[in-house]
């Protein structure tokens, strides 16, 4: 059942909350509200296909069983227990394997025969919904209760933080520690605030999604599929179809997460902000500071970090030079920052999925992050704020140009079609217009074909609208506060403190509450033709 | 504000708002679902049907059932006017039932869907049928890498074809597809887009629309050719079908086999003799230089063979008591022959095509003509396909080929840069 579908809006959602409601009104036993939710969750994902819970399920049990054996042992034993860290290694590669069969198999399996001339069979495996952020909460968990951070939970309180319905599928994802304490708090009940502001959040979440990632998908998915069929783009094609699939990611990822906030709010709970504008960024390390931030986190907190400590304290062993805040040395910076960094975000391209492209598209972004370090360490000491005034509009635009180039890899099924789209981007197919365009163009269309440029045989009208539409959803995505920003007042999201504030803030009253009507509307207008959500098949 | 106050309004101004939005759509009918009268000025261009054409096409012909039925693609839904005056008064009212990018098997589920919506009492006398050799050819099965997904309005076409067809039912008798149509021309920000739409476009009387009797207008096109010049749009549809037959695309499963989609002809002709209606058959008539790309991507031998088989089909459907004909406008007659204007050159439209494909009323008037009452005295325009024809019209259209090509030597290499542009130019296009 998709977030943007009638039966979800007004089937799913209404029977959840007045459920909820009036298990907490009604008083009982205080968890019942939340067995309420861990039902309803339960249902929600059995609804897609059943065999997903019960693929699911067992892992779940696995999972709560060794987290179990690690919180009796962290209790009684020694901080560096060596059967503790046993157990913690095991319930790891557990999931790592559930997760590698299930979502990399093939992959692997194909790359191996490509490598070595065999015929290994493929599977025709089904891949459980959610299943990368599904495993990748439950090796979190693991880890918390092997550290001391989560010392105390029952069955319920891990069911609701692996299979709270509005985060299931697609993340935010979320720790325990942040989310289950909600939980617990009491007394639970459906609060008229919660419902106004939840509301707000989902009308905006369902409009980007509906009406704006869906209205230029197919802007981005006929460009694409130029590439895929080998036609020469040119360089103003590929770079407008990079924008669109840009802006159609964005649109449609942070759309999903303001509803999945929004959803849980409407219950009381809190999500942690998952999108802070990524467009505005002034770098690569900016951007993936404020794009998909949950991911970034969990990758920091289990991979890059503890491997730096690693590598730091191995350096130090045997007193070699550290990094710095400026000016490191090379060797340094090679094993300290650029190593866990390309490992690093080699794994975010494998987690989105499995295929070359996907691990390319890490990859390029661990080049991109690498040289920005770089530049950090290495650049002029030019004065801060002259420094700002210039590469805060020139940092921006060049992040904005790297993101777009790295699409090609994101969206492309095959390396050739993403190479194909990349050589198009970098001027090798040519720089042409649609010769309706230039044609219509009056003198400066003839000015520009005298200048070098070609007419293609492209569509005009769907040229045109590709530009409006990515001018138009630039402009939103760059020029107005994003929604954590609007409804800041109300603190939407857990994490907030990060976000910086902005004159526009939502306020209870008829103007914004029109507003919201509005946008809601236009939401539940465009769901005649319902699509997924990109991220729900990470 | 109370919170409480603040959802009221939330959910008011939705509501209200979504009303507002309801009753535009209503009076403007962007999709013709609710039959609301064409007021021009206003609501009478239908620009919708570029995106929505099943769908209100759908609605359309429920309430037009006329005595005569055209079926085909977008080359008869533009070409063949059912208010054009070649039509007998006793074959009136007419109605143009074609779909743009469809195929016999849609056209016969159309026709069946029209067929139990106008129950016995209103059934059409007269089928007239416009055959594409394009619709002919397949991808065999498991060719996959440049196979282009349907978009959303033909899935759309599809999946409405499929019911109806399945259900063996009318319009009004599907009551689900009903609701949802009404839900979706009432309710949806592609209804509110497309009624502004038609709004605009009826103000400036341009744009593309379906007219009243099913006919897709001609206003695009000519817009297009005074924007673009014909010189271009035939470019650009020369480039699309270079792409597309350059492709292993296929009439039968193995050389010289059964053509697969033969079975459509039949299955549409049988339909035709159990409500003993009269069938003319035209294969769609193409500029020159349609032909002249088909012949050196490799189909001219499929081509012919494809009209061998229909002579053959139509002869046996005679010899079961069918009135059926066949007339083959594909060939070099002097009509086709019409030189295209330079690419760049505006504004100047042709006589009988706006594309390689798409031929004018003027010409399709003429068609109607030849099927209807044959061939007039001294005109060129088509020649009957029986079995013992189809040789003659074959070597026909060959001798005036090679003697348009005499007078035409630049024609090859121009041919010859189109086909280039979709497979090497030292390979020579094996014959399909």
């Amino acid at each position: 059942m998709l977030f943007n579908s009638y039966a979800f809006i007004f089937g799913f959602l209404p029977v959840v909350l007045i459920g909820y409601a009036l298990l907490a009104r009604h008083g009982g036993p205080a968890g019942r509200p939340v067995w309420w939710l861990v039902v309803c969750s339960t249902v929600f994902y059995a609804i897609w296909n059943p065999v997903n819970l019960a693929i699911i399920l067992p892992s779940l049990i696995v999972n709560f069983a060794l987290a179990r054996l690690l919180q009796r042992r962290v209790a009684q034993g020694p901080a560096e227990d060596p059967v503790t860290s046993a157990i913690l290694f095991v319930g790891v590669a557990l999931n790592l394997c559930f997760l590698g069969y299930f979502k990399y198999r093939n992959f692997f399996v194909d790359s191996a025969n490509q490598l070595l001339g065999q015929q290994w069979p493929m599977l025709d495996l089904l891949l459980p919904l959610g299943i990368s952020f599904i495993t990748f909460q439950k090796i979190a968990f693991l880890v918390d209760v092997r550290g001391g951070t989560v010392k105390q939970f029952e069955a319920r309180d891990f069911l609701i933080f692996v299979a709270f319905f509005p985060q299931l599928i697609a993340g935010p994802i979320v720790h325990y520690r942040e989310m289950v304490p909600q939980f617990q708090a009491s007394p639970r009940r459906v609060e008229a605030r919660d419902l106004c502001i939840g509301l707000c959040l989902f009308a905006m979440g369902l409009f980007k999604k509906a009406v704006l990632a869906d209205g230029i998908a197919p802007h981005a998915t006929a460009l694409f599929a130029m590439s895929e069929r080998g036609d020469a783009l040119g360089l103003v094609n590929a770079w407008l179809g990079g924008l669109c699939f840009a802006l159609q990611v964005y649109f449609d990822f942070s759309g999903y997460s303001d509803m999945a906030t929004g959803l849980a709010r409407l219950f009381g709970i809190r999500l942690p902000i998952n999108f802070d504008s990524p467009l505005k960024a002034t770098s690569i390390i900016d951007f993936w500071n404020r794009w998909h931030m949950t991911l970034t986190r969990f990758l920091t907190a289990y991979v890059y970090a503890p491997l730096s400590l690693r590598l730091t304290r191995a350096r130090m062993v045997r007193g070699q030079a550290m990094v710095k805040r400026a000016g490191s040395r090379p060797a340094a910076f090679a094993v300290l920052v650029a190593l866990p960094t390309m490992l690093t975000m080699f794994l975010s391209g494998l987690w989105h999925g499995a295929g070359l492209t996907f691990v390319l598209y890490g990859l390029l972004h661990g080049v991109y992050l690498v040289i920005n370090h770089g530049w950090r360490q290495w650049r002029p000491a030019w004065e801060r704020q002259r420094y700002q005034r210039l590469m805060a509009p020139l940092g921006g635009l060049l992040t904005l140009l790297a993101l777009v180039f790295s699409m090609a890899l994101f969206k492309s099924r095959t390396v050739g079609s993403a190479l194909h789209m990349m050589q198009a981007m970098l001027g090798l197919d040519g720089v042409s217009l649609p010769l309706a365009v230039l044609g219509r163009l009056g003198s400066a269309g003839a000015w520009l074909q005298a200048a070098g440029l070609r007419g293609d045989m492209t569509s005009g009208g769907g040229f045109v609208q590709a530009v409006a539409w990515s001018l138009l959803l630039l402009a939103i995505a760059t020029g107005l506060p994003n929604s954590m920003q609007l409804m800041a007042r109300f603190e939407p999201a857990l994490g907030m403190k990060a976000v910086a504030p902005v004159r526009w803030q939502v306020v209870l009253n008829a103007r914004w509450a029109a507003w919201f009507g509005l946008l809601l509307l236009g939401g539940l207008m465009s769901l005649n033709q319902i699509s997924e959500f990109l991220y729900w098949h990470f | 504000m109370s919170e409480r106050r603040f959802l009221a309004w939330l959910f008011g101004v939705a509501a209200l708002a979504g009303l507002l939005v309801a009753a535009i759509c209503w009076l403007v009918d962007p999709y013709l679902v609710f039959g609301r009268p064409r007021v021009a000025g206003f609501n009478d261009i239908k620009v919708a049907v570029t995106q929505r054409e099943p769908m209100m096409k759908a609605h359309q012909a429920s309430r037009s059932c006329g005595k005569t039925v055209i079926l085909g693609s977008s080359r008869s839904a533009i070409g063949l006017d059912p208010d054009a005056p070649v039509w007998p008064a006793a074959l009136r009212p007419v109605y143009n039932l074609s779909l743009a990018g469809s195929n016999l098997a849609d056209a016969r589920r159309l026709l069946q869907a029209l067929l139990a919506h106008c129950g016995p009492d209103r059934l059409p006398t007269t089928l007239v049928v416009g055959l594409d050799f394009e619709s002919f050819e397949h991808w065999p099965s498991g060719f996959g890498p440049v196979r282009p997904q349907p978009n959303r309005a033909d899935q759309e076409q599809i999946d409405r074809l499929a019911q109806l067809a399945s259900r063996d039912v009318g319009w009004a008798q599907a009551p689900t597809r009903l609701w949802q149509d009404r839900a979706a021309a009432l309710l949806t920000t592609s209804a509110v887009f497309d009624s502004l739409a038609t709004l605009q476009a009826s103000l400036r009387s341009a744009g593309a629309n379906l007219l009243p009797n099913g006919k897709s207008s001609e206003w695009q096109l000519r817009d297009w050719t005074i924007a673009d010049g014909a010189g271009t749009l035939f470019e650009q549809k020369h480039l699309l079908v270079a792409r597309r037959y350059a492709t292993p695309l296929q009439m039968s499963a193995e050389p010289g086999g059964t053509i697969r989609d033969m079975a459509d002809v039949q299955a549409l002709l049988d339909l035709a003799a159990r409500h003993q209606m009269v069938v003319r058959l035209a294969v769609q008539p193409s500029h020159v230089s349609h032909h002249e790309l088909l012949d050196a991507l490799g189909f001219w031998p499929d081509f012919e063979r494809w009209k061998r088989v229909l002579a053959d089909t139509a002869q046996a459907q005679r010899q079961r008591g069918l009135d059926v004909r066949i007339w083959d406008f594909g060939g070099y007659e002097p009509d086709y022959l019409e030189p295209v204007p330079a690419r760049g050159l505006r504004g100047k439209a042709m006589a009988s095509f706006w594309d390689p494909v798409h031929y004018s009323t003027p010409l399709g008037a003429r068609i109607v003509s030849t099927l209807l009452t044959g061939a007039a005295p001294g005109e060129r325009l088509a020649t009957e396909l029986r079995p013992d024809t189809v040789d003659q019209r074959l070597a026909q259209v060959r001798s005036d080929r090679a003697a348009w090509r005499l007078q035409h030597p630049e024609a090859l290499a121009e041919t010859q840069r189109l086909r280039c542009t979709a497979m090497p130019c030292g390979k020579a296009a094996s014959p399909r």
